[in-house]
């Protein structure tokens, strides 16, 4: 019995293994495409920012003007200076987004300063980029606040804030990101290779061959679900093979932890994936359902705005998200060493999400007969 | 006069040549039957023709252009019609119809409103329509027409326009005696004197009715004349094409012989009982009740969307009956689907293998999933690969195969791991005259050792094997009996006259 | 003509009958504008943060009270650091503020007084706010407690003014950028599967017998996925400013004009993908690597582009989303900016006019050898 189950299963297996992977243009696609991802996108990716282009509107023309200048020469956040002598130009600067920044110095600003009296000093964002702006201008008033301390000679009183960054001294964005690059690209990879396998057998008309062989839906399912499971946790090893090794992110956590938790997160994906195409007569209705699971998923996972920030209606929705588990585990683990309770607690969702999907589907294949 | 003339022509594909130094001329005014095995290049012929493959070295000169050069010019000429015809099945039969008056530049306006009594002003459309009958359906969807209709909608579309050169890649496989002499009838009545038409086809009675035949074998013309010249009637054209062919030699079934039958305890192992599928208020299937005995071939005849492939589909559980049930080997289909089916082996009617993965990849997936040891399963594979004639093909994708070829791998994947029970639903269509014979030899000899065979077919010779035949229309059986009863309960001579006078009965 | 118009209705009802590609261009935007709109934040995120206090005065008292009442900030009292500690593990806390307990003596004595803000560095993007909120909410408190009397005023005062987006919302940027999101599915996804699929389907060769040239076939799928495309930005643009009322201060005219620029380059890329990959699940795959994921990622949206490395800058050039982004984002909140209507649309062209060459060289009217 068991002897005759596991034959079948593994033919199935390698039935599929053959039909993504014996194709060599196929399997170049699949090796190919995720790793070129990730290496573009961690290099260029990043919240941080940098070169900021700016437009100077000097009016005060004087020494303690240029001194302050010359502050923001010094910083390398900073790229190219541009020094108008209208508003009409400074305008057109930001106005184009050939810079942004603004700095409008007006014309008594060195007069309050000599006085005691105080000056001012405008500080201009664009807001087309919110993120940049308020960032760019934080930088700025950094740059003046320092400035600003030296005049005064003010170094007694106040607060002294220390900043500790717990497991990112340094506050590196790049090992931050790397993590959630390595999440999306397995989940794009893990949600087409199981959402087109059973619609394509469908499209194909060879889903019926299938369900007339002895092969039951449990090992049907079984046959399904291993392959991209397999492919997809290769590649994701590799891939975080390459974020430690090349970019020398640090593996603070279990490996061992790290491994299940990938397969659990993985499964719980194929799991939608299966369920996706089992619903769908052809390839395109499931390439075009993962889309829209894909885009509110990756969105409410808490990578692009935090879960605790969102409507209590969708923060509840998110515990059936299982991109959400897995970038807290990917993360916490890789970077925290988060121990085996907080894992578990991520894990108990997955599993729960992969039963239900998996069941589903398995249903599905029988229901859609005609 | 000569439509196409072609000198010393050679089409290779990587190292197989697929056409090999071939000189042909096709006469204006003529109907031409192409004839040769599965595989021996005749939709590679058709393709360097009209140009949409393009040739390795020779000359090919039709309608006095050259295909290679003078493609677009030539389209505006010819009706071509290829084996897996191109209808957009999420269209309906009058909006393919449209579609393809439009892209040949036929006049499709309509007929103006009202139309004056009796005025016989009709548009191209309408006439097509009235002729393929189709017109009662011309809003249903082509993907729900029955293979029949099907065939008769796409060759429809190829006769828009009035083409001066036809070309037809069997157009009559899969399709029931009586539709086949509808596209018969279609084509010689929407044909002028001076329209030529090269068809392509497995039908040597077919063949045998037209004008010329020539047999390739090889990418070689091994004959080219008058069908009437080789022999007077169809039946004895086919043996002389079968000669000319290598010849057939019935011999002892390898297959039959090494077959692992083991005897079932019951005596009745295919039941239907009262077999029934209802779309709304159209019944496909109604009423359907028979019983096959262990050993017996049962064919399953009638003609397109009479409901044979839904009743196929039912009884190995791929779709579920809106009442009845079948028993296979006393098992029910619909309490235990698993179980039942771990005794059959089926054969779809529409190619359902892997077309990415080789011969051998399908085979060793089928062999396994049928749960043939991994021991025997090298041998059992080597062992159709050389039976059904694979061997040059075994590394092959599927999807490459000519028609011919896919239909033994698929009967070859049906069978590897031995069920005493098969379900093959036209096993034969497309398959070339030699094979067929081949086939049948098979399922014979299958049958002498016990295993119970239900079958559809189409070529009313072959339904003479079958030991009971029911024949079925519009989802009711009209007629049970052996083939010689059915011919003297319709008092006719051959198979296929008591088919359609059965059939006419019926409809009185 | 004639031809091409039969090929355009046929591909119209085609699209008509099957409901996933009007889920894409319709059901979609609702789903990710709703989510854009109610689920993702950019600006003033609201975290929790832990508060450890040692100092019992009376006046630290009222800093953690303020810290309490902050909009931006969920706060959580706890008396040990290990508590602390495993509730960052656990992402329950994003990061705490440390009071020593000689905090307020400092103060009162004029000296600077320490204050230690830990912030979870594995997510860099809230670890910046913890940060930031905790710089402004101390030093507010500090400027307003009994302590002030010991700062001295700071002599260069700073304006900061965001332009375009006074408020900095982050809404206004990120809403508009959706658009260009399901365009780019729209013009890629969708178009890279419809030649593959009648090459697949077997439609290609009867249609090759026909009058219809390359040409035909081209525009043939260009058009209808074009008035598919415009009309799912129509309702998108709907969407944004009738029911979202997110502000559009530039002109409609030109939005249309450029955004039908837009969608005949992606539509490009997909038709691309399309004739070079005769198979749907290559086709998708390759799709959403090079189509949607950098739309994604290195269009502007989300990562500022100036921050990326030089040869990262430069390869953002040949990603249309770039352009598009750069132009909505101006047209909506800036309004009409000549010189960037320009400059994108000029580049947009010119990809859409290369790949519309390519995609007609490559279309085959014979069938191929292998």
């Amino acid at each position: 019995m068991i002897r005759d189950f596991l034959r079948r299963v593994a033919a199935l297996i390698r039935k599929e293994f053959r039909t993504i992977w014996n194709d060599p243009k196929s399997r170049a696609i699949i090796i190919a495409m995720p790793l070129m991802q990730l290496l573009v996108f961690s290099n260029a990716v990043t919240m941080e920012v940098r070169n900021i282009d700016t437009v100077v509107l000097d009016r005060s023309q004087s020494v303690e003007s240029r001194e302050l200048l010359s502050r923001f020469e010094n910083s390398s956040r900073f790229r190219k200076f541009y020094y108008v002598d209208n508003e009409k130009e400074f305008q057109e600067k930001l106005d184009t987004q050939k810079t942004q920044l603004g700095i409008n110095i007006p014309n008594d600003f060195a007069r309050g300063i000599k006085s005691k009296t105080g000056a001012n000093v405008q500080i201009i964002s664009d807001g087309r980029q919110t993120n940049s702006a308020a960032i760019g201008s934080g930088y700025a008033s950094q740059i003046i606040n320092l400035y600003n301390a030296e005049l005064t000679g003010n170094k007694n009183s106040g607060l002294n804030i220390t900043v500790r960054n717990w497991f990112n001294p340094n506050l590196e964005y790049k090992w931050y990101i790397l993590t959630i690059i390595v999440a999306m690209l397995s989940l794009v990879t893990t949600l087409i290779l199981t959402s087109l396998s059973i619609a394509r057998e469908r499209e194909l008309g060879t889903f019926d061959q299938l369900i007339v062989s002895p092969l039951s839906s449990f090992e049907i399912l079984l046959g399904k679900s291993i392959p991209p499971l397999v492919i997809a946790m290769t590649l994701t090893m590799v891939m975080v093979g390459i974020v430690i090794v090349f970019f020398h992110v640090p593996f603070v956590g279990s490996l061992v932890l790290f491994f299940i938790s990938i397969l659990i997160s993985l499964l719980a994906i194929v799991g939608v994936g299966l369920y996706i195409s089992s619903i769908c007569n052809t390839q395109q209705q499931a390439i075009l359902s993962v889309m829209t699971f894909m885009m509110p998923a990756v969105l409410l996972s808490g990578f692009i705005s935090p879960i605790e920030d969102m409507p209590l209606c969708l923060q509840y929705l998110t515990y059936l998200n299982p991109v959400r588990f897995f970038m807290v585990l990917s993360r916490g683990i890789i970077l925290k060493g988060i121990g085996i309770s907080d894992v578990i607690a991520n894990i108990i969702p997955l599993l729960v999400i992969a039963l239900i999907t998996l069941t589903l589907a398995s249903r599905t294949f029988k229901r859609k007969l005609g | 006069m000569n439509t196409v003339e072609i000198k010393n022509l050679t089409k290779k594909f990587g190292s197989s040549t697929a056409i090999d130094n071939l000189s042909l001329n096709i006469e204006r005014g003529k109907i031409t039957g192409l004839i040769g095995a599965d595989g021996a290049g005749k939709t590679t012929l058709l393709r360097t023709i009209i140009g949409l493959l393009v040739v390795d070295s020779g000359e090919i000169n039709v309608l006095g252009f050259d295909p290679v050069t003078q493609k677009d010019e030539l389209n505006l000429h010819i009706g071509y019609m290829p084996q897996k015809f191109g209808l957009y099945e999420d269209l309906t039969v009058i909006e393919n119809l449209r579609l393809y008056a439009d892209l040949k530049g036929v006049n499709i306006a309509p007929h103006p409103n009202p139309l004056p009594k009796g005025a016989r002003e009709q548009s191209d459309i309408d006439k097509m329509l009235e002729f393929t009958t189709l017109a009662p359906f011309q809003d249903r969807l082509a993907g729900a027409l029955s293979g029949g209709m099907k065939q008769k909608l796409g060759l429809a579309c190829t006769l828009l326009g009035n083409p001066e050169f036809l070309l037809l890649d069997e157009p009559s496989v899969g399709v029931d005696p009586i539709s086949r002499r509808d596209l018969m009838k279609m084509v010689r009545e929407m044909i002028n004197p001076e329209t030529t038409v090269l068809w392509s086809t497995a039908y040597l009675d077919e063949a045998h009715s037209f004008d010329t035949a020539v047999v390739i074998d090889r990418g070689k013309i091994i004959f080219n004349g008058s069908p009437h010249d080789l022999a007077s009637t169809p039946q004895e054209f086919e043996n002389k094409v079968i000669d000319l062919m290598g010849g057939y030699s019935k011999e002892e079934s390898l297959i039959a012989k090494n077959y692992d039958y083991k005897a079932p305890d019951v005596e009745l192992t295919v039941e239907a009982d009262n077999l029934e599928k209802r779309y709304g208020n159209f019944y496909a299937v109604k009423n359907n009740t028979f019983k096959i005995k262990k050993g017996e071939i049962f064919g399953l005849l009638g003609p397109n969307g009479a409901g044979k492939s839904t009743s196929f589909k039912m009884m190995c559980g791929l779709a579920r009956p809106t009442s009845g049930t079948a028993r296979i080997m006393g098992i029910d289909i619909k309490k235990q689907p698993e179980k039942a089916r771990a005794n059959l082996g089926y054969m779809a009617q529409k190619f359902s293998l892997y077309g990415s993965l080789t011969v051998r990849e399908n085979l060793d997936f089928f062999a396994l999933a049928y749960g043939i040891s991994i021991l025997k399963k090298e041998e059992k594979v080597n062992e159709v690969i050389d039976v059904f004639g694979l061997k040059e093909y075994e590394n092959s994708k599927a999807e490459d195969l000519p028609l011919g070829l896919k239909q033994r791998l698929s009967m070859a994947a049906a069978l590897i791991h031995n069920p005493p029970v098969l379900f093959l639903d036209e096993p034969t269509s497309g398959v070339d005259v030699l094979t067929r014979r081949d086939f049948w030899n098979h399922i014979t000899s299958l049958a002498k050792k016990g295993v119970t065979i239900m079958v559809t077919t189409h070529f009313m010779d072959e339904a003479e094997y079958c030991d009971r035949i029911s024949l079925f229309y519009k989802g009711e059986t009209i007629a049970v009996g052996t083939p010689a009863e059915l011919k003297q309960q319709a008092g006719a001579k051959d198979m296929e006259t008591a088919f359609i006078n059965l059939i006419k009965e019926s409809e009185k | 003509m004639k031809i091409l118009l039969a090929l355009i209705k046929k591909e119209i009802k085609q699209i008509l009958r099957d409901p996933s590609s009007i889920v894409i261009a319709f059901i979609l935007p609702i789903i990710s504008i709703t989510i854009y709109m109610f689920g993702i934040n950019l600006d003033s995120v609201k975290i929790t943060l832990g508060i450890k206090n040692d100092d019992n005065s009376p006046e630290v008292a009222t800093l953690v009270k303020s810290f309490g009442h902050s909009k931006y900030i969920n706060s959580i009292n706890y008396d040990n650091m290990e508590d602390i500690k495993t509730a960052v593990l656990s992402s329950k806390i994003k990061g705490a503020v440390v009071i020593p307990n000689d905090f307020s003596a400092k103060l009162s004595r004029g000296q600077r007084a320490d204050l230690l803000v830990i912030t979870d560095g594995s997510e860099v993007n809230t670890a910046n706010y913890v940060q930031s909120y905790a710089n402004m909410i101390s030093n507010q408190w500090l400027a307003a407690s009994k302590y002030k009397k010991n700062l001295s005023k700071p002599l260069i005062n700073v304006e900061n003014r965001t332009w375009y987006n006074p408020d900095l919302n982050s809404h206004h940027f990120i809403v508009p950028g959706s658009i260009a999101i399901t365009m780019t599915l729209i013009g890629i996804l969708l178009t890279s599967l419809v030649i593959a699929r009648e090459w697949e389907r077997g439609t290609m060769e009867a249609l090759l017998s026909t009058k219809v040239r390359a040409i035909h076939i081209v525009l043939g799928k260009y058009i209808p996925y074009f008035i598919l495309g415009m009309l799912s930005t129509a309702f998108n643009m709907f969407l944004c400013v009738c029911v979202f009322q997110v502000p559009f201060r530039g002109s409609y005219f030109m939005f249309f004009l450029i955004s039908g620029i837009f969608l005949f380059t992606s539509l490009g890329i997909g038709l691309m993908i399309s004739t070079a990959l005769k198979n749907q699940f290559m086709a998708s795959m390759v799709s959403i690597s090079l189509g949607f994921m950098p739309a994604l990622m290195l269009s502007g949206l989300m990562f500022p582009i100036n921050s990326m490395p030089t040869f990262f800058q430069y390869l953002t050039m040949i990603i249309p989303p770039r352009y598009y982004i750069s132009f909505i984002e101006s047209e909506f909140m800036a309004g009409g900016v000549n010189e960037i209507r320009l400059a994108n649309a000029f580049y947009l062209t010119l990809l859409g006019l290369l790949l519309f060459a390519g995609v007609y060289k490559k279309t085959q009217t014979r069938l191929s050898n292998d």
